[in-house]
């Protein structure tokens, strides 16, 4: 048995809409604590882990932990349609769905067929990032966005005064200077940089609509860590960089 | 009067040696009389009103002359069409040795031409200039003498309002700005006159004597009453008409009212008039076909037919053809190698081609909102003018053609013996006011409503007709402009959005950048790919509408039906909807033309699918570059993503090509023929090549050795830049 009741959609809505185009299927465990979605896009370059407490829930039962095989692309396009009504989210095992139901004056309820996933030991790096700086979301994604006039890729770079965003293309280039005195925290040990593809950038930021604050962990050609928090949810990216070749 | 005599008007003699060392000695009357009255004392206005061919050129040249030697400054010289600019450039050119500087500027309308600074005289176009005030180029507040040549084309429904509110902003931005127009004769010249306080010259004198009549029945009735008869040599009356002058190593020039006539006379003229060109010319003229046949990378039936023709001393000159087959058909006319020449009537408001017979068959033509109607009177004076070569033909003869008795009656009591029309400016439109609206805005000519009133009083429009109609007009444009957020009301002042400018300096339609900027929100969020952005630049009243033939409809509906998850604006009801429903076909013709376009469709075919000339692709291409430009631009203003996918398009656009051959078009000499052909011989990338030496090179078809030379040393320490950092993944660290 599973049940869950969110009176605010926007939260799930707009995370599932940042992971699901990176990633088609995962499997998703519930334990009396929440949700937890953490896998890998195809090409294994980014690395997503999505906790949901039960906390940011109005309701939230389960009886024992279970995994559920959810197609998020399906999940995505349902949720697209919620609007601001309430969710009601509730496990239908003998059909092996999952049963999405949007109240508002109307009652309008989707099925969601579960499906298997293969549960392989996901290897995550042991990594050492040489700075940590945590900024307003709306900074990052908007200098994303920046960049994505000009080029297909950004770069990261920190020394000890600044925070850098900068991209080259053929249309002119950017470069997005954020000041110590503007981030939340900055701890920087080394200056270093590193290139990432926006492909994946692009979708990452749409958690930045719900999130509080955005902590990077950033090194020198290393995959930069991005951690979008607020009091009941984090979602947590991982994303491999864009090295020189030979 | 001799030229000598200008001394005592103040022109230093050194500028006469000049006039003297290009073989003018003398003035003509018009000319004398401009300087009489007082042209050279540059104090005030003027507006000559003569005839074609009798000298305005050499007016103008004397006017910005003496006002640049005693007084500095600049000269704005605004031609009525580009292909002028180059021909005018030529002839001041004689007077780079008294130091005076020359440059032309049109083309890019997203510029401010700093550099024309260093510059005495400027050519342009009237668009051009109108860009130039909206960049609020510096170097403007310096023009000290305006020429407006063709100044009656104010009259001129699709250009016109431009010409005269470019004229209205110059006067306003100097108030001691004089103004030259130049103007064929019209019935209102005074009117032009008194709207820019100038004097007027107007003169019917001409070079060459010009006889003017009406053919019908094998005789030519002309205004002086006499009639002679016209030989029959063949048994086509129009074809005896057209070679009697020929004969007597003359030319005839003969105006038909659509292009395919134009295509069709001329062949079926071809085969007579092969037997007046002498050996010499055959020889010349074999050259010529074989250079009009292959200016396009691959001949198209019109190429073939336009070489065709030229061989046989006879050619066509349409809008279609691309421009360097009219340089070609021009230059060989020019040279009394083209003996007969048949041309739309657009040609005699551009190129100066005078031949010693002009033949206007056709009187009436199709307008596409009034059906069949007749040409306005000033129009057929225009294409008599053309009448008589200056210094070869002692007179030049204009000759309508009459199917009937009282058809001669008609024509010669209307169009003959008649006055040309008054002209009357068109700037009430609300399509037209919108962009200027919008522009004298963004440009600070005004700051509220009553400033935009009192600003457009000041144009030719308010002196001639009602200003009630234009401030209706005014206010309903403004209305748009808000509605649209290009423009905004802070109290009582209206100031221009950042969308609003940006529009203005990119010189398209208020309604185009509405259009661009709402596919461009609506493309942010979905998929898309070349159909989506093609719907909005095909929607755009630039491009304009392509003609639906009822057989397009399946074919449109079925290409909607196929790629309508790209459509931006969607399939709207034939039912509910049916004049949106039309309005979307045809669009979605145009977007068929440009897919096919860039999945390298021949240009044979599609010219024959879609009924076009090879110069309007080229054309259409032309305009297609600058919509996709200003939606690249737009997008960057309102940050949308999707600009790069719209650049990429764009580049496709202008070369025609697949996107897999974009590596290979950044190379300097080569266009779509030859990248698919290096491309076929697998050379995809720019390191292929690179690989590759001068030898293997130059095997591909259609790439010689001095080209493969070219394309070597292009990429000689040319890093390429593709693929120099590649994805990791995770498991990497």
């Amino acid at each position: 048995m599973f049940k869950a009741r969110l009176a605010d959609p926007k939260i799930l809505k707009y995370s599932i809409d940042a992971v699901s185009n990176m990633i088609d299927e995962a499997g998703v465990s519930v334990t009396k604590d929440g949700l937890r979605l953490k896998a890998m896009d195809p090409a294994h370059v980014a690395l997503v882990d999505l906790e949901l407490k039960k906390e940011a829930f109005d309701e939230f039962e389960v009886e024992e932990p279970l995994v559920l095989g959810i197609d998020l692309e399906r999940l995505n396009t349902i949720l697209k349609r919620a609007g601001t009504d309430q969710i009601l989210i509730q496990l239908d095992s003998e059909n092996n769905v999952l049963k999405i139901r949007f109240k508002n004056s109307s009652t309008r309820t989707f099925d969601l067929p579960l499906i298997e996933v293969s549960e392989e030991e996901l290897k995550v790096p042991n990594l050492d990032f040489p700075s940590q700086i945590e900024i307003p979301p709306k900074i990052l994604s908007e200098s994303i966005k920046d960049a994505e006039i000009v080029s297909d890729h950004v770069t990261l770079m920190v020394d000890e005064e600044n925070l850098f965003i900068s991209a080259k293309g053929d249309l002119g280039n950017v470069e997005v200077k954020v000041p110590k005195d503007e981030a939340k925290s900055f701890e920087v040990s080394k200056s270093c940089r590193s290139m990432f593809s926006l492909e994946y950038l692009k979708d990452m930021i749409k958690a930045s609509d719900i999130a509080d604050s955005v902590k990077i962990y950033l090194g020198d050609n290393i995959p930069v860590r991005m951690d979008f928090t607020t009091e009941n949810a984090r979602l947590s990216f991982l994303l491999a960089p864009r090295i020189e070749s030979e | 009067m001799h030229v000598d005599e200008l001394v005592d008007s103040g022109i230093p003699t050194r500028v006469i040696e000049v006039l003297k060392d290009n073989g003018i000695t003398k003035l003509y009357p018009p000319q004398r009389d401009a300087v009489y009255e007082g042209l050279l004392d540059l104090k005030e206005s003027f507006v000559i009103a003569v005839p074609t061919a009798s000298g305005k050129t050499l007016i103008a040249e004397l006017l910005m002359v003496k006002s640049i030697l005693d007084r500095g400054g600049k000269c704005l010289y605004i031609v009525p069409l580009r292909a002028l600019a180059n021909e005018k450039l030529e002839e001041f050119r004689k007077y780079e040795k008294l130091g005076i500087r020359v440059a032309i500027s049109t083309g890019d309308y997203d510029s401010s031409d700093p550099w024309l600074t260093n510059y005495d005289i400027i050519i342009t176009t009237s668009e051009k200039a109108d860009s130039l005030l909206r960049h609020r180029s510096e170097w403007l507040g310096m023009v000290k003498v305006l020429v407006a040549d063709e100044i009656h084309l104010i009259n001129d429904a699709g250009r016109g309002p431009t010409l005269e509110v470019t004229i209205a902003k110059l006067r306003h931005l100097n108030p001691q700005l004089i103004v030259l127009g130049l103007s064929a004769t019209i019935k209102n010249a005074d009117e032009i006159a008194s709207w820019l306080n100038a004097k007027l010259i107007k003169s019917e004198w001409r070079p060459v004597t010009l006889r003017k009549g009406v053919y019908f029945n094998g005789e030519i009735l002309f205004d002086d009453s006499s009639i002679i008869e016209v030989e029959p040599l063949t048994n086509g009356e129009l074809f005896n008409l057209a070679l009697e002058p020929v004969k007597e190593s003359g030319q005839s020039l003969v105006f038909v009212n659509t292009r395919a006539s134009t295509e069709r006379f001329a062949l079926d003229i071809s085969r007579i008039s092969k037997k007046f060109i002498s050996n010499s010319e055959t020889k010349a003229l074999k050259d010529i076909a074989d250079e009009a046949l292959n200016v396009l990378a691959e001949p198209t039936r019109i190429c073939k037919r336009l070489s065709k023709c030229i061989e046989c001393g006879s050619a066509f000159h349409h809008a279609g053809l691309a421009a360097e087959q009219r340089r070609i058909v021009e230059e060989a006319f020019k040279n009394n190698l083209i003996k007969v020449l048949s041309a739309t009537p657009t040609l005699a408001a551009g190129v100066n081609l005078p031949a010693r017979r002009v033949i206007i068959r056709d009187y009436k033509r199709y307008e596409p909102s009034l059906g069949q109607s007749h040409i306005p009177v000033l129009e057929i004076h225009q294409m008599c003018g053309r009448a008589g070569r200056p210094k070869y033909d002692e007179y030049g003869e204009a000759i309508l053609v009459a199917k009937s008795f009282d058809e001669r009656s008609f024509l010669l009591d209307n169009y003959i013996l008649a006055e040309p029309e008054a002209i009357y400016s068109k700037l009430a439109m609300e399509s037209v006011l919108r962009v200027h609206t919008l522009a004298t805005i963004v440009t600070g000519f005004a700051n509220t409503k009553q400033g935009l009133i009192d600003f457009f009083s000041k144009t030719f429009f308010s002196f001639q007709q009602d200003p009630w109609v234009l401030e209706g007009a005014i206010m309903k444009s403004l209305e748009f402009l808000m509605r649209e957020s290009l423009l905004e009301e802070k109290g009582e002042y209206i100031t221009p959005t950042p969308f609003g400018s940006r529009t203005s300096e990119l010189y398209i339609d208020p309604v185009s950048a509405v259009i661009l900027r709402n596919a461009l929100f609506k493309a942010r969020d979905r998929d898309t790919n070349e159909i989506s952005y093609l719907q909005a630049i095909a929607g755009t009243p630039e491009l304009g509408k392509m003609y639906l033939r009822k057989k397009d409809y399946d074919a449109c509906l079925e290409f909607a039906y196929e790629h309508e998850n790209y459509l931006l604006f969607g399939i709207p009801s034939e039912i509910i909807d049916p004049w949106n429903f039309e309005e979307f076909l045809s669009n979605l013709k145009t977007v068929m033309f440009f897919k096919d376009w860039i999945e390298e469709v021949s240009e044979e075919f599609l010219l024959k699918k879609y009924n076009l000339g090879p110069g309007d692709i080229h054309n259409k291409v032309e305009l297609a570059d600058w919509l996709l430009y200003s939606m690249a631009e737009i997008g960057k203003l309102f940050k949308i993503p999707k600009i790069r996918e719209v650049l990429k398009l764009r580049v496709r656009v202008k070369h025609g090509i697949k996107e897999e051959l974009l590596p290979l078009i950044t190379l300097r000499g080569i266009g779509r023929a030859r990248a698919r052909r290096l491309f076929a011989r697998g050379y995809r990338t720019l390191g292929d090549i690179r690989k590759a030496d001068v030898k293997e090179l130059s095997r591909v078809e259609m790439i010689g050795e001095k080209l493969a030379k070219s394309i070597k040393s292009q990429l000689e320490g040319k890093e390429e830049k593709v693929g120099i950092e590649r994805q990791s993944r995770l498991a990497d660290f």
